[in-house]
């Protein structure tokens, strides 16, 4: 008989699945890479010929498998494997787009943002242009929507200090609430989530503009 | 997926949700696909901010400390509503005062802010191709202030690796750099304008930015004002190229 319990909130996350798995628990890495593979095989066929998806997602998970025991146990793990999908995409269209001039087999790789990623060389220059990219976003954000610019600035504040998540975000909203006191505790994500579609917004804007210079 | 578990979206990104959260969260993600894909696109960011969020903070905090200083206080409310009347006058005649006495223009090399580049990590496996070790070797080199022979690395990184080598924009970059760095201006330009065509915006909008400065150095103000107005929409040089452009005396 199912565990109705089941039905309603699963029973672990990805990350404490994770745990599991660093602890030797095999079955737990098993369990981890099935649930990380569904999610990444449904983005990559959105992005690749389906003939090469499955690759795609193989060789993601490859580099996934190969560090996620050197990440920062703070770090979520769906986030942080995205990246990697993203390179491994980005690095499957810079192929393919030197493959051009021999093949006549082109995926349509102007279509997908990361084709434009970098290989390996370029990372730290990438990483750099994305961090002052999203400085130059949340400073804009904090001018043109003080609020937003608030529970940003207080909430990294707190995630620089550290603690669990609910000593960070708990520390977050009374910062937040010394200046802005109507924001109470059950809207907090509800706003957060708010001020990340404007930056969100902000930075599409950017690059929208840095796309047709 | 109902609107309140899309509203987590941000507080599961940023690592706010208890692990009870965390799951419900990821389980209603399995069977909202644009939900998965907002937050692949927006992974890198995500990890940006995670990886040093006292720096995101700071700008947040400056850009809020600039609006409320660029409030004007009461007595510049009240010089604000002279200044049409009163005060522009004024201005124009200053103006025109500068542009009489002024002895001979900006000196553009003061304009000129030629600065290193962030340094690359290269890390080699062993049957890494010889350009990938000369410019390992050059970039050891730059890295230690020694742009002659990091420039003489690059080139040689350059020659042996050909155009189809992966580094090729990156190292014409350095190349250019290293030289601009070590006072040849006229050198620096060759690699510079080659980088500057590369499709990776990273190594092309320094580049960009480096052949501005290189045109500074020459006193070549309108080359320097066309490469600046080509950065102006760049995300990372945009504002310092604008801020440039602002600064160069007008044609």
């Amino acid at each position: 008989m199912t565990d109705p319990r089941s039905l309603e909130s699963p029973a672990e996350s990805l990350d404490e699945i994770r745990v599991r798995a660093l602890a030797g628990d095999p079955r737990a890495e098993t369990e981890l890479f099935a649930q990380l593979r569904v999610r990444f095989l449904s983005l990559a066929k959105r992005r690749v010929q389906p003939d090469h998806a499955e690759d795609v997602v193989q060789e993601a998970l490859g580099v996934v498998l190969r560090k996620y025991r050197d990440l920062d146990p703070d770090r979520g793990i769906l986030v942080w494997s995205l990246t990697v999908l993203r390179n491994v995409i980005g690095n499957h269209y810079q192929a393919r787009r030197r493959d051009t001039e021999q093949t006549t087999q082109v995926d349509d790789w102007h279509a997908v943002p990361e084709a434009s990623l970098a290989d390996d060389p370029a990372d730290p220059l990438l990483a750099e242009e994305t961090a002052r990219r999203l400085e130059a976003a949340i400073a804009e954000l904090a001018r043109t929507s003080p609020r937003c610019g608030l529970i940003f600035g207080k909430l990294l504040a707190s995630l620089e200090v550290g603690g669990g998540p609910r000593e960070v975000s708990s520390r977050a909203l009374a910062m937040v609430q010394q200046e802005q006191p109507d924001l109470a505790r059950n809207s907090f994500y509800v706003a957060l989530h708010r001020c990340r579609a404007q930056l969100r917004a902000l930075l599409a804007r950017a690059d929208g503009k840095a796309a047709h210079a | 997926m109902p609107d309140r578990d899309r509203d987590l979206l941000a507080a599961y990104e940023l690592n706010l949700l208890t692990p009870e959260e965390r799951a419900r969260f990821e389980a209603a993600l399995a069977d909202d696909p644009d939900l998965l894909e907002d937050l692949y696109a927006a992974a890198p960011d995500t990890e940006a901010l995670l990886a040093d969020p006292g720096r995101f903070a700071a700008a947040a905090r400056r850009a809020q400390a600039g609006s409320e200083a660029a409030r004007p206080p009461g007595w510049r409310r009240v010089v604000e509503r002279l200044r049409p009347r009163v005060l522009a006058p004024v201005a124009v005649a200053a103006v025109l005062a500068v542009i009489v006495l002024w002895p001979g223009g900006q000196d553009l090399h003061e304009l000129a802010s030629v600065e290193p580049l962030p340094t690359v990590q290269v890390s080699l496996r062993a049957a890494a191709p010889q350009a990938d070790r000369h410019f390992e070797r050059a970039m050891v080199r730059y890295a230690a202030g020694s742009w002659s022979d990091a420039a003489r690395g690059f080139a040689g990184a350059l020659a042996a690796g050909g155009r189809d080598w992966p580094r090729h924009d990156q190292a014409q970059l350095y190349l250019g750099s290293s030289r601009l760095l070590d006072g040849d201006v006229a050198g620096s330009r060759p690699p510079l304008e080659a980088a500057s065509g590369s499709p990776l915006a990273p190594v092309r909008d320094r580049a960009q930015w480096l052949l501005a400065q290189g045109h500074l150095l020459d006193g070549d103000a309108p080359r320097a004002r066309a490469v600046l107005a080509e950065l102006a929409t760049s995300p990372v040089y945009g504002d310092r190229a604008t801020d440039l452009l602002d600064a160069l005396p007008t044609p």
